[in-house]
């Protein structure tokens, strides 16, 4: 797959966003969300049987909304491996002896490396979980809310809807360079210029017809958003919940508790 | 009743070549008129002067008796509406719903009307079922089905439209000229398309190097072989009658 | 070199939060004073631009790999620095919540790194201080080959410097420096390289696309001269701060940890980075014990086994319940 398919595919991903009418307001998705991702920030290196409790939200996310593991899954792999790239230093400079498990030793540095991954790990896909049940357009509705600037906003709403306009314009024009460059990986030197510079003057173009389509329907320098129905008690008591919970998770290690408990 | 008045129109992007040279025309409430002409003739910049998106020409264009200035460029907006001829840029919210909305919105109307409005425009283009799809997971008809609701949204007395049947496949541009016929309001439909001109509209406006070389009756203008000839055009193709180049006798 | 959330701690991501929530307030302020309504849906379009241009590979003659175009030196180039530092924000925050590249906590990092450098640096400061006396072809080339290189370096530097404040990586600062800078020096040139490309290509078919070649008068001139210092200024401060207040928050146990030893009464303090070492040599010289008591028991596999089986059990009931919750609601609909 190119990497333009790949593109178009991951923006097709947040199509059904909100088509479920979940009744949550976006807001409140984006609020846990923000604040699940600094809990599992902001555990410490070593800290690995407190971060595995969090790997509970992810669960109960993805069953609950049956959201489909296998494609977030997929955004995993490419911060896997930058966190891997960063941390893979670590268990061979810190040799000190976390534990043992059956003769084998278990180093500070290992469980630092696996702590970092676990992170990296969490967080795509918490975020993934809030993309795809959400949408852009609702995070942007969020976003106003949360008062970010309305020309930010409005850029946001207008990039999110020609995004796949101008991606599908490069697959075309590198398929047409394909075909009359046989043979070639990417892009020749010479061409440069000329494909990237073409791209950008038509999207000025674009840009400048867009505009003029918004003035004749009485722009006046700002897209509103409206958020989708939702329900004000639910998405107060799906904030409070995860919450609490997230922060009751963070604080106490829960695992080890239930555990202790239920064995001893 | 006139209902849009020209007057002399020049215009010119640059000092030496002007686009647009002495136009005389008008025409009245109710009326679809075809505007044809070669690539470079001047027809989308005639479009864009009326709804006041290009303002500094010489002459008098009025519409409703209201002149098109600077001044009173929204009121003439909220008269006159215009279809672009890519969908895309037309099209710039990421529902259907919220970019038909769009236009009603910005006029201040409460939301139950504003509803009412992007349903009832739907509904005159046959794609309610549409509201929710976003933009971009749509055909090109649909789009541009969705591109002329956006329009009727706003009500208003005229509707232009710069090549409406551009990309579209037979079905689709059938079904367009079915809605076309069905609009009331005064149109001017800007295209190549001679066959688009002559199911939809009843009068025709030849435009050859920014001047109007011939108008009248759509029948006699695209019947009239020699002139469309002269002027860089051909007969529509249900004119042509030819047979298969490589049929069996 | 999008960062990751896991690279950053609350207190760095916050921290440079801060510092391009400062360049964001002081861009729009700008934006706002020009008043030119046409300027958003062009920076809509063009940010859908640098998206889309992302995925082009530009072969890099000689060698088998290919470039890419990051964009803030661009967009400066076209739109003007602010403008185009906001557009990439917006490309920024697009790529994190549908791409996974970069996060949401790691945003203001990557917003500084990459569209701050870029923009205010590379667009303001370099482009428009060669461009001073006219705009020509080899001033295009020298402008975007340099400050793209400027711009990626002290991108690569930031990046190292607040993965290290964080504290996530056992590399000593002058390694990690040395594996980044060469690397950012190679992929500086490439963008430096694209970015001419593309100026030139747009300087001989339509110049007045471009920023820098609207005439300027006198009054505008001296605004320029007061407006560079402020921007130097303001780097220069953000800089500082950024880097002090950061080193500051990871040498200390940061925020939500500090309150925790508060609320439990334990101090888990463990850093192992070179920056570390000398706060924790002296921390563990005056708090010994409390500390290592808590470490062996979090560490001893008796807790770790109660965790596993305790984990298990949790996870197995809350699938369990949200299947049952699904299932009924599915009936619920069918029989409806």
């Amino acid at each position: 797959m190119t990497k333009t398919e790949q593109a178009v595919k991951n923006i097709h991903i947040t199509d059904d966003a909100g088509a479920g009418k979940g009744g949550i307001h976006p807001l409140s998705r984006l609020l846990v969300t923000f604040f699940y991702i600094l809990a599992v920030v902001s555990y410490q290196n070593d800290h690995l049987t407190g971060l595995l409790g969090m790997v509970l939200y992810l669960v109960i996310q993805c069953t609950w909304y049956a959201i489909p593991v296998k494609v977030v899954i997929k955004r995993i792999w490419p911060v896997l491996l930058l966190v891997s790239m960063v941390g893979i230093a670590n268990p061979l400079l810190d040799q000190r002896e976390y534990m043992m498990v059956a003769n084998i030793r278990i180093t500070y540095g290992m469980i630092s490396m696996l702590t970092l991954m676990l992170k990296g790990i969490f967080c795509v896909m918490a975020s993934c979980i809030l993309i795809m049940k959400t949408g852009m357009v609702q995070i942007c509705c969020a976003l106003r809310i949360l008062r970010v600037p309305k020309e930010l906003v409005t850029l946001l709403l207008l990039m999110h809807r020609y995004m796949i306009v101008l991606v599908q314009e490069i697959e075309r024009m590198q398929q047409a360079y394909k075909l009359r460059a046989p043979g070639q990986r990417g892009l020749h030197i010479r061409s440069w210029g000329s494909f990237a510079g073409l791209l950008l003057l038509r999207s000025m173009d674009r840009a400048q017809e867009v505009y003029e389509s918004m003035k004749l329907r009485g722009f006046q320098g700002n897209l509103q958003v409206f958020s989708a129905e939702c329900s004000k008690t639910a998405s107060i008591l799906y904030g409070f919940i995860w919450g609490t919970g997230i922060l009751l998770f963070r604080i106490f290690p829960v695992f080890p508790i239930v555990g202790h408990v239920l064995a001893f | 009743m006139t209902e849009i008045e020209l007057q002399g129109v020049s215009f010119s992007y640059q000092k030496e070549k002007k686009v647009l040279d002495e136009i005389y025309l008008s025409i009245a409430h109710g009326e679809s008129v075809g505007l044809i002409g070669a690539n470079g003739a001047g027809k989308s910049t005639l479009l864009k002067l009326l709804v006041g998106l290009l303002t500094d020409y010489e002459g008098e264009i009025r519409i409703e008796n209201q002149t098109v200035n600077k001044k009173n460029i929204a009121e003439i907006r909220k008269k006159a509406g215009y279809v672009f001829q890519d969908s895309d840029n037309q099209l710039f919210m990421s529902t259907v719903y919220e970019d038909v909305a769009f236009g009603p919105r910005n006029y201040g109307l409460s939301e139950q009307e504003v509803e009412q409005k992007v349903m009832t425009a739907l509904q005159k283009v046959h794609i309610e079922d549409l509201k929710d799809r976003q933009v971009y997971r749509m055909s090109g008809g649909q789009k541009k089905l969705a591109s002329i609701a956006t329009i009727l949204s706003m009500e208003p007395q005229i509707i232009l439209l710069d090549e409406p049947s551009i990309a579209l496949d037979p079905k689709n541009r059938r079904n367009l000229i079915q809605i076309l016929n069905e609009i009331p309001e005064t149109k001017i439909i800007a295209s190549h398309d001679l066959d688009l001109i002559w199911d939809t509209c009843p009068r025709t406006v030849l435009l050859a190097d920014g001047k109007v070389a011939a108008q009248g009756d759509t029948q006699k203008i695209l019947q009239n072989q020699e002139l469309l000839e002269t002027y860089g055009l051909e007969l529509p193709l249900c004119m042509q009658r030819k047979e298969c180049k490589y049929g069996r006798a | 070199m999008h960062m990751a959330d896991a690279l950053l701690t609350p207190a760095v991501a916050g921290t440079m939060y801060v510092c391009s929530g400062v360049a964001a307030g002081f861009s729009i302020k700008k934006i706002r004073a020009e008043e030119d309504e046409k300027k958003i849906p062009v920076m809509g379009v063009m940010g859908a631009f640098v998206f889309a241009a992302q995925m082009i590979n530009f072969t890099i003659p000689g060698t088998g790999s290919s470039g890419h175009l990051c964009g803030g030196m661009l967009l400066s180039a076209v739109l003007g620095p602010e403008a185009g530092f906001l557009t990439m924000i917006g490309v920024l925050l697009v790529q994190c919540l549908l791409f996974a590249d970069g996060g949401l906590l790691a945003l203001g990092a990557n917003v500084w790194n990459m569209a701050f450098y870029g923009c205010f640096v590379g667009g303001l400061l370099v482009f428009r201080y060669i461009m001073r006396k006219g705009m020509t072809r080899r001033r295009i080339i020298a402008a975007s080959v340099l400050g793209s290189l400027l711009a990626l370096q002290l991108g690569a530097f930031s990046v190292t410097l607040e993965t290290l404040a964080s504290g996530i990586t056992e590399l000593p600062f002058p390694v990690f420096l040395a594996a980044m800078q060469p690397i950012h020096l190679a992929i500086g040139l490439a963008e430096g390289l694209i970015t001419a490309a593309v100026l030139v290509f747009i300087y001989e078919v339509r110049p007045e696309l471009l920023w820098c070649c609207t005439n300027e008068t006198k009054e505008n001139k001296q605004n320029r001269l007061s407006y560079k210092v402020t921007i130097a200024v303001l780097a220069a401060t953000a800089a500082v701060t950024g880097g002090l207040l950061s080193l500051a928050a990871s040498s200390n146990p940061d925020g939500l940890e500090w309150s925790m030893e508060q609320v439990m009464g334990t101090a888990e303090l463990e850093a192992g980075s070179s920056i570390h070492a000398a706060a924790e040599s002296i921390q563990s010289a005056a708090a010994l014990l409390p500390d290592y008591t808590w470490k062996n028991s979090e560490a001893s596999s008796g807790t770790i086994f109660s965790g596993i089986v305790g984990g298990m059990i949790v996870i197995a009931l809350c699938v369990s319940v949200c299947y049952l919750f699904r299932f009924f609601r599915k009936k619920k609909d069918a029989l409806r």
